[in-house]
């Protein structure tokens, strides 16, 4: 059994980019919310 | 290079993926919205423009907000919601949700630690817009530890799902267990707790998530088995065809099986009820051409797969789907390399068949490893494939028995190479599934030759 996934090394690439970018959002939002 | 190969009409694939890609929200377009329901809630508290407090006070809300607006959505980025997985792939989506899954519990279990303010057990009625203080009441604390401790298992319960592939009904049961425990009480708490979700707007925001994500989970544990009640397939056959490892072929009772697109997956429950957890995701290894049964290659890996041998024909199964972007619909190539280790030859072997049954005549290449030979399946039928299509097959050992005239080894940078010597290969697709270390090797050495990121599609069993 596993998870049958699939995706090309350049769609995973983007994936990361746009995980990192929205944890970094949040944490961004939240500084100026703090800093308003 | 070989005979011709007979003709049949095209297969389904446009079918398919008309159905699983409709093109009303794009990639793009759901992270922009994921986006801003992500920071809604922390722009609707700053409109309220109530006074500032410290500011590790406000990050710390400012981080709840977020982040339980986050936990919220991850209901819907289970992959089980193809409006979703089948827009960013369900790759993606899945990926999504593991990894921000971390940065949201990571948030969310700092922000008590950040305030500096006093916490008396029962409200300042001075302090009626909690500038002074935190709310720090039973009931504040009667919800906000119980998602919080369920937030901090469920990191703990996919940590431990990792480590040990087996007993995945168990975890599916907790897993869900716990999101309702964080969604709900996570709700009670930030109504009765939140500063800013004291805010008629922001409290119905909260309310109108809690409703979504119960309803998703409703889809998935109620509404989505219902439906399969009404649509039950039955077990053809189930054989063993190498060593740990099973054929099983289901049918429909009534109609046609489900259209899909070759490499594709689906979620089957075979001899349970459908509102059992008793469901596990196996790629669908027969041809998209074939409308009336869907063939599966199974190994044993413990759990359900242990049990294939007592499965009897006739037995109920139901099938959900078909999830999954390990196709080739909508992707070109002048050719098309395949890499496959162990049971990840089903999907392939899906791939196989359908260009096969189109009659595909772009070169071929399928590399196909196994640890000994009594692991190779489908053996004579990818050598009649060799006859049908322009396809070389050149099958690996690592623990090759005497007189073995394949190659031996593992699936190398070298062998790699040497097969990769037609002029357009940089214009060919390569697709891989099997084991992690065989994923990286392949996709390395491709990406070591020049071949683009964006034509090399994998699929990994497990991630981390």
């Amino acid at each position: 059994m596993h998870y049958a996934r699939g995706a090309t090394v350049t769609e995973r690439q983007k994936l990361l980019a746009t995980v990192y970018g929205l944890s970094a959002v949040i944490l961004l939002v939240s500084i100026a919310f703090a800093l308003r | 290079m070989q005979a011709e190969p007979e003709k049949r009409p095209p297969v389904n694939i446009g079918r398919a993926r008309k159905q699983i890609v409709p093109a009303i929200l794009t990639g793009p377009a759901l992270i922009v919205l994921y986006l801003g329901i992500l920071v809604l809630p922390v722009v609707a508290a700053w409109l309220q423009g109530l006074p500032p407090r410290n500011w590790r006070d406000d990050l710390s809300s400012g981080l709840a907000l977020c982040a339980f607006s986050g936990i919220m959505m991850e209901f819907l980025l289970s992959g089980r919601f193809r409006f979703i997985s089948n827009h960013l792939g369900i790759d993606a989506t899945m990926r999504v949700h593991q990894l921000m899954a971390r940065t949201l519990t990571l948030a969310l279990l700092i922000h008590p630690f950040l305030y500096t303010m006093g916490m008396p057990a029962y409200p300042m009625p001075w302090d009626t817009t909690r500038q002074a203080s935190v709310d720090f009441g039973l009931a504040t604390v009667l919800t906000g530890i119980p998602a919080w401790i369920a937030l901090i298992a469920l990191v703990l319960f996919g940590i431990f799902r990792e480590q040990r592939s087996g007993n995945y009904e168990a975890w599916r049961a907790s897993h869900g267990i716990a999101a309702a425990v964080v969604a709900g009480f996570g709700t009670l708490h930030v109504l009765e707790a939140g500063r800013y979700s004291a805010d008629p707007f922001l409290a119905g925001f909260w309310i109108a998530m809690l409703i979504i994500a119960l309803m998703a989970l409703a889809w998935v544990y109620l509404l989505k088995p219902l439906w399969q009640v009404r649509h039950p397939y039955s077990v053809h056959s189930v054989r063993r065809i190498a060593e740990r490892t099973w054929e099983l072929v289901v049918t429909p009772r009534q109609g046609e099986a489900i259209p899909f697109a070759a490499g594709q997956f689906v979620w089957l429950n075979v001899g349970s009820s459908p509102f059992s957890l008793n469901e596990n995701p196996f790629s669908i290894a027969s041809s998209a051409s074939e409308r009336g049964r869907l063939e599966f290659v199974i190994k044993e890996v413990g759990d359900f797969t242990g049990s294939l041998g007592t499965l009897r024909p006739g037995s109920v199964a139901y099938v959900d789907g078909p999830f999954g972007n390990m196709t080739l619909a909508g992707r070109e190539g002048a050719g098309i390399a395949l890499y496959a280790g162990g049971v990840g030859i089903a999907p392939i072997l899906s791939i196989l068949r359908d260009l096969r049954d189109r009659g595909d005549e772009r070169p071929m290449l399928l590399f196909y490893g196994n640890r000994v030979a009594e692991q190779i399946v489908y053996g004579e039928e990818l050598d009649e494939m060799t006859r049908q299509l322009d396809l070389t097959v050149e099958h690996f050992l690592s623990e090759p028995p005497t007189g073995w005239e394949g190659r031996t080894g593992m699936i190398d940078e070298a062998a790699i190479t040497e097969a990769l010597q037609d002029p357009e290969s940089d214009e060919w697709l390569y697709v891989i599934c099997g084991p992690l270390p065989m994923i990286e090797k392949v996709e390395g050495t491709l990406l070591g030759r020049g071949v683009p990121a964006s034509r090399i599609l994998s699929e990994r069993f497990y991630y981390d």
